[in-house]
Order: C-alpha cells, then structure tokens, then sequence
C-alpha cells in the first residue's frame, strides 16, 4: 500500500490545525460568556482545538492508503468513517492530473480518477508526488490495456503495446502483449526488462512522431522495488518518446482562442468585481454615455428616466466588452502551453498557466464528439473538439466534456475528429422552412413584449419617453431567423448521427449509434402547431446541468418519427462496433 | 400499446388539489403583505382556477399516456403540452424499480422506473399500474434486458 506525498500531512495539518484554531477562538468566547469563565479559557481551548485539528489532518494522511494492482485501484481512506473502495481499471473513464503554483512548487500534484456515474470524482489523491501521479497515470492506462488484450486483443493491443518497453512493463508481466500484431516489436520479457526493451518500441510507434528521441533512461523511475528516482522535470515529459503529439496551441491560436470565445459566466465575475473598481466605472461609464444625451454624474436625484434609460443601454455594450476582455484572460490562464497527443489507446493532454492540468481520456471510453464554432471562430476559420465521457469531469471541464482541442483550423479538427470517429465533414440537412418562421415569429414576440414593458414603464414614469427604442430590433429579427435556421441540422452517416445547432456557439454533435442510449422525440405544443418536433439522442454521461444533449431541433413531425425508428434499428445493428468490446 | 390504469387520474386530480392549495395558501399569505382588496374571493378563485386547470391536465394526460413493450425497446408516448416520445432500448436498461408511494399504496397503484446510463438517467418511469401489473412490467423489462445483447460497458 502506498500512502500520499509527505507534504500532505504538513498541509493537512497546518490547514486543519488553523481552521479548529479558528473556530474554537471565534465560537467559545459566546459560549464562555455565558458560562462566566474566565478569558484564558478561549485561548487554551483555542491551542487545543487547533492541536486536535492538526492531529486530525495528520490522521487523515496516516489514514489514506491506495494501490494499483493488477486489475483494480484501491483505496482506504477516513479516520472515523472508513471507506475501502476498488475501482476496476476497466471501468476506469479518465484519469485527470492538476498542479496549481503552490504544488508546482513542491513537485507535487493532485490525480483525480474518475469512473461512470455518480457526481463526484471516485478517486482523488491530493498530493502525491508528480513522478508518482505520471506512474498512475501511465500504469492504468497500461493494465487498462493490457485486461482489454485479455479479451480481445485484435483490437487494443495492437496499439498499446507500443509502451510497455517502459517501466510498465515492471507490473504487466508477460501476459500483455502476447498476441500482439505483426508490427510490435515488443517482447514482454518479465519484471526486468526496463532497460532492455526501451530501445526497441521506437520502431513500433505508429504515425511519424515528431520529436520524440528514443531515450530509454528517461521515464523510467520505478525499479522492482518500487524505488524511484528523482521525479522526471516535467508531468508527461518523462516518456515523451511514446507520444504521438496530435495539436499543440502555438501563440497565435493562443490570441485568437482568446479573443473569439466569449464566457457568459465572466459577467458574473465582473458583477462581483464591480464594488471595486467602482470610480473607474463609473468615470468610463459617464463618458461614453455622454454622446448619447447621457446625464451629467450618477446623482439619482438629478437624473431622469430617459437618462436611465440610456446609461442602461450604453452600461450593456460596456459590459460586454468588460466580460470579452476577462473571457480571453480565463482562455489564456486555462490553454497556455496546450498540448494534445495520443498514447496508445489514450489522448492525452497538458495545458494552463498558473494551474498546470494533464490528463488522460481513454479513446475506447468516449461517448460523443462535439465540434464548437463560436461566430467568431468560423470566420476566421477555426474549430474546438470536445470529448465526452462518461466521467465526471475534473480539472475544470464542463461535466464529463472535456476540450480535447481548445483551437485548431477546422480542417485539423475535422481530420482529427475524422481518425478518432470516422467523422466526415458532410453535408447537413435543415430544419423545413417553417421552422425559420417560427423563429421569426418568436423573436418578434420577445421585442415586442420588449417594447410593451418598456411601454408599461413610461406610463409609471411619465417622464421616460423613449419606450418605443427597444422597437429597432425588429429590424433584426430576420436576420436572426434566417441565421438560427441556417445553423441548425442533422445527418445520417454510416456509423454516427450528426446534430448541429446555435449561431453564436454552434456544437455539431457527432453520436456513434453504439453509443445511443434514449432515442426521444419532443414536441411543444408551439412545435405541433407547424408540424414540428426534436429528436434527442442521449448518450450515458454523467448528469450535469448545461450539458446539453444531441437534439435535433424542429425537424418535420413526420422525419423525426421516421429517424426514431432509424435510430433504434441502427443502434441495434451496431451494437457490437463497440470499441470495448 | 397499453394505456394506465384509470385510478391514476384520481392521483394526478390529488396532485393537482395539492398544488393549487400550495399556491392559494402562499398567495393568501401574500395578501398579509401586500393587501388587495377583496383578498378572500381572488385567492378562492386562484385555487378554482389551479384546481381546474390542474385536474383537466390530469384527464388529457391520461387520454395521451400510452406505452409499449416493442422487439427492440420500451416505447413511452406522453405529454399534453409537450408531447414526448421516448425509446428505451433493452440493451441499454441498468436496473428496473417499482415504487409505491402512499398515494399510491392507498389507490392499489404502482410505478416502474427504468433507469439507463443516460444523462437523462431515471427520467423514465410508467406511473398508474397496478401492483399486478408492476410486477409482471418489472420481470418483463428485466428479462429482456438480459437476453438482449451483451452491452458495452459504459
């Protein structure tokens, strides 16, 4: 059994020392008040609180033992409540690696395991050290291979042999890679061969793999003993000769992913940030509104409602620049130094400024593709893939999604998405006309109930005037029609259904029919009235609020019948393209 | 296709009194804070109004409620406002419940919820069987998910 890096005691014990401290110094004085104690009673329970706390965190280091074993990860943890846990690795979804300044610091790093279901990660070993989270990573990407060539070695080993020249091949033993294809240069010679086998698997190496020097005495950190050596300089650079790298975010990619995706959660940053910039804001604010008829100074006793009025529609724009520039800034802490490439069955990742996240997600465990344009990106001709799995997500991914690629040129995308999927770049068919009707319809409702509240308020205050401005975006509204129906579509291919949807973020979701889980058909009754309904295709993911589902918005009622049956059929004939099974 | 059981319709109705006695009460409660006139007859015609809407929405969606033990899939069509249409392959069926809350226990009625790995997780239930009924449900979902094939693990 292994237990967590030593520095977690220290930490463990400071920060729970600190925070019983606290709470004893903060609550007893209440207490002893009442009891009519005297005042050297807060501070002697104060000192024993926080030695009760710093033991209890030292405790919970002593007490936190895991394993990797052939087939499982183990893992005991708890002082009062015990929980003894094993994970098998097959079902082992993404293993996510994240060091914050602090633990970079250290070397240190926290590894999050995640399987299926639940919401919460089954696995987190925080710290341990980076040499060690870089064997965990590797090892149960290994074992994970090595069980799935147990079963089926036509189609995982082949692939994955690639890598136990290495210090993994310590724990696989022989039974890895046996029956591996022609091409493997692998012989598993048993616990010793660390540095035997090393220089051997460079000819196995699929794909021209740039800059990857055949080091045999790089990466392996873990003798039969399990002894390490000093930890590799970087996660992941340790056995750079074993991956294929798939997209790296140059500079450029860097500025131009930063400035064409727009965070809406931002705004709520700068909503809590406002209290302290509030002169500067209010400066800027005065002086932009000022050719706009705008009122003198935010005396709320001088200003009329028409000045609210437009400060309100100035403050809006402002706030979206605001809300841009801190997107980019966000885009940049979590991308920089990005980097994808492919281990054997896995992608692999690096990314972030200050926060260093790696992490790998299992090809075989992917449940969905999803190619995002933001506006921006498709006119400057750029794309972003995320993978879905079933994992719950770590390292700050949006449920289970995971930007595979933050940033490419769409034709990178597209190729990529191609190799992992199959995924052709085809043709979508749109939604029937009516659905464009529809949306002008809708819109114009919302201007409309735009301008009668504003109307509404003018007869509250009769000095606001301007009611009728908010009128000029019906100006807009077939545009915005045209554009929301343009974007939306769906296809059938050979072994996917590709759904798209959205102009300012469009997702194209590309769903293998294997991996189907509900088909579902939904029509409002809006929908009815024209004839109109959505297809759902669910997939098994780990239930998040925001993470949408493929849907097929406003298809033909009768096409949407039809497509619902399609896909039950199809499902059913590819049940076994599984490449799990 | 299979339609509930007609007791279901007096459940739904309960709801529906339910909830329209909730909104009544909170409304007259707002009444204490905000005063209108003629409180009293605006919060009796609020409840009228959520009961009858409510217990009407209770009989359309019994006349909408219709399911399905197709070759390949459970078939559920429901909805009055937004009609939905849901497969539930067989293959991708993890465990089968019935549930029986009091309401339930007091009209002899039962629930199955077909859970599935999707993000739609246990969305998928047929309310208003009987207890009979259920069970038979239950046994049948769960005998044809296992003869259906091996899945993938998710």
């Amino acid at each position: 059994m292994r237990r967590l890096h030593p520095l977690t005691a220290v930490s463990r014990a400071i920060s729970l020392g600190i925070a019983a401290g606290f709470v004893a110094t903060t609550l007893l004085p209440v207490v002893v008040a009442q009891l009519d104690a005297s005042i050297t009673l807060p501070a002697f329970l104060g000192v024993v609180a926080a030695l009760l706390g710093a033991g209890y965190g030292y405790l919970s280091y002593r007490r936190f033992t895991y394993e990797l074993t052939d087939e499982t990860f183990d893992l005991g943890k708890g002082v009062l409540a015990r929980t003894e846990r094993e994970i098998p690795l097959g079902r082992v979804q993404n293993v996510d690696v994240q060091q914050s300044l602090f633990q970079q610091l250290f070397d240190v790093a926290v590894v999050r395991i995640e399987t299926a279901g639940g919401g919460s990660t089954e696995a987190t070993l925080s710290y341990v050290a980076v040499s060690e989270a870089d064997r965990l990573q590797r090892g149960i990407r290994d074992r994970r291979a090595a069980l799935a060539g147990d079963d089926d070695a036509a189609t995982a080993a082949g692939a994955t042999t690639v890598e136990t020249g290495g210090e993994q091949a310590v724990d696989a033993g022989g039974e890895q890679a046996v029956d591996a294809g022609p091409e493997s240069a692998v012989d598993a010679t048993g616990p010793t061969d660390a540095t035997a086998t090393g220089s051997t698997d460079a000819t196995a190496t699929d794909g021209p793999d740039a800059g990857a020097p055949p080091d045999a005495t790089t990466g392996v950190d873990d003798g039969p003993g399990g002894v390490r050596t000093p930890p590799a300089p970087d996660v992941g650079r340790g056995d750079e000769r074993e991956v294929e790298r798939l997209v790296e975010l140059k500079f450029t990619d860097l500025l131009v992913l930063a400035v064409t995706n727009f965070k809406i959660g931002s705004l709520v940053f700068l909503f809590f940030g406002a209290p302290f910039f509030a002169d500067v804001a209010t400066d800027v604010l005065l002086a932009a509104a000022g050719p706009f008829g705008g009122p003198e100074s935010l005396d709320t006793s001088q200003m009329t409602p028409n000045d609210y009025f437009v400060l309100g529609g100035v403050a809006g724009p402002l706030v979206a620049v605001l809300g841009y520039v801190v997107s980019a800034l966000v885009a940049v802490q979590e991308y920089y130094g990005f980097e994808l490439g492919r281990r054997g069955n896995d992608l692999v990742y690096e990314r972030g400024l200050l926060q260093r996240y790696n992490g790998s997600i299992p090809t075989d465990k992917i449940q969905t593709l999803t190619v995002t344009e933001t506006a921006p990106m498709r006119w400057l001709g750029y794309a972003a893939l995320g993978v879905e799995t079933a994992g719950y997500s770590g390292g700050g991914g949006e449920g289970g999604s995971q930007a595979a690629i933050p940033l490419a040129s769409r034709a990178r995308v597209v190729s990529l998405a191609d190799e992992l999927f199959g995924y052709e770049d085809v043709a979508l068919e749109r939604p029937p006309k009516r659905a464009r009707t529809r949306y002008a319809f809708r819109f114009t409702i919302a201007v409309l109930a735009g301008v009668a509240l504003a109307y509404g308020v003018s007869m509250l205050f009769p000095s606001f005037t301007l009611w009728y401005v908010p009128a000029v975006a019906l100006l807009g509204v077939p545009a915005a029609a045209h554009l929301k129906w343009k974007h939306r579509g769906w296809a059938l291919c050979d072994d996917h259904v590709v759904v798209r949807s959205g102009f300012w973020r469009r997702r194209t979701h590309v769903v293998p029919y294997y991996r189907l889980q509900t088909v579902v058909s939904e029509a409002t009754v809006f929908q009815r009235r024209r004839n109109l309904a959505s297809l759902i295709a669910d997939t098994a993911s780990s239930a998040t609020i925001g993470a949408a589902s493929a849907t097929a918005y406003d298809l033909d009622d009768g096409t949407v019948h039809d497509l619902q049956r399609e896909l039950r059929d199809r499902l059913q004939a590819h049940l076994h393209d599984s490449p799990a099974e | 296709m299979e339609v509930l059981h007609e007791r279901v319709r007096l459940q739904w109705a309960f709801r529906a009194l339910v909830l329209a006695a909730v909104i009544a009460g909170v409304a007259f409660g707002a009444t204490f804070v905000v005063p209108i006139p003629r409180a009293v007859p605006v919060v009796v015609g609020l409840f009228t109004l959520v009961a009858v809407l409510g217990i009407a929405h209770a009989f359309a969606l019994y006349r909408d409620w219709r399911f399905d033990l197709e070759a390949d899939a459970l078939y559920l069509e429901r909805g009055v406002v937004t009609r939905v249409e849901t497969a539930v392959p067989y293959v991708r069926v993890q465990h089968v419940d019935t549930q029986r809350n009091p309401l339930d226990r007091l009209l002899g009625l039962s629930t199955v919820v077909v859970y599935t790995a999707g993000s739609r997780g246990a969305d998928v239930s047929v309310p208003g069987l009987t207890v009979e009924r259920a069970r038979t449900l239950r046994n049948e979902l769960r005998e044809l998910a296992v003869d259906a094939e091996p899945e993938d693990a998710v």
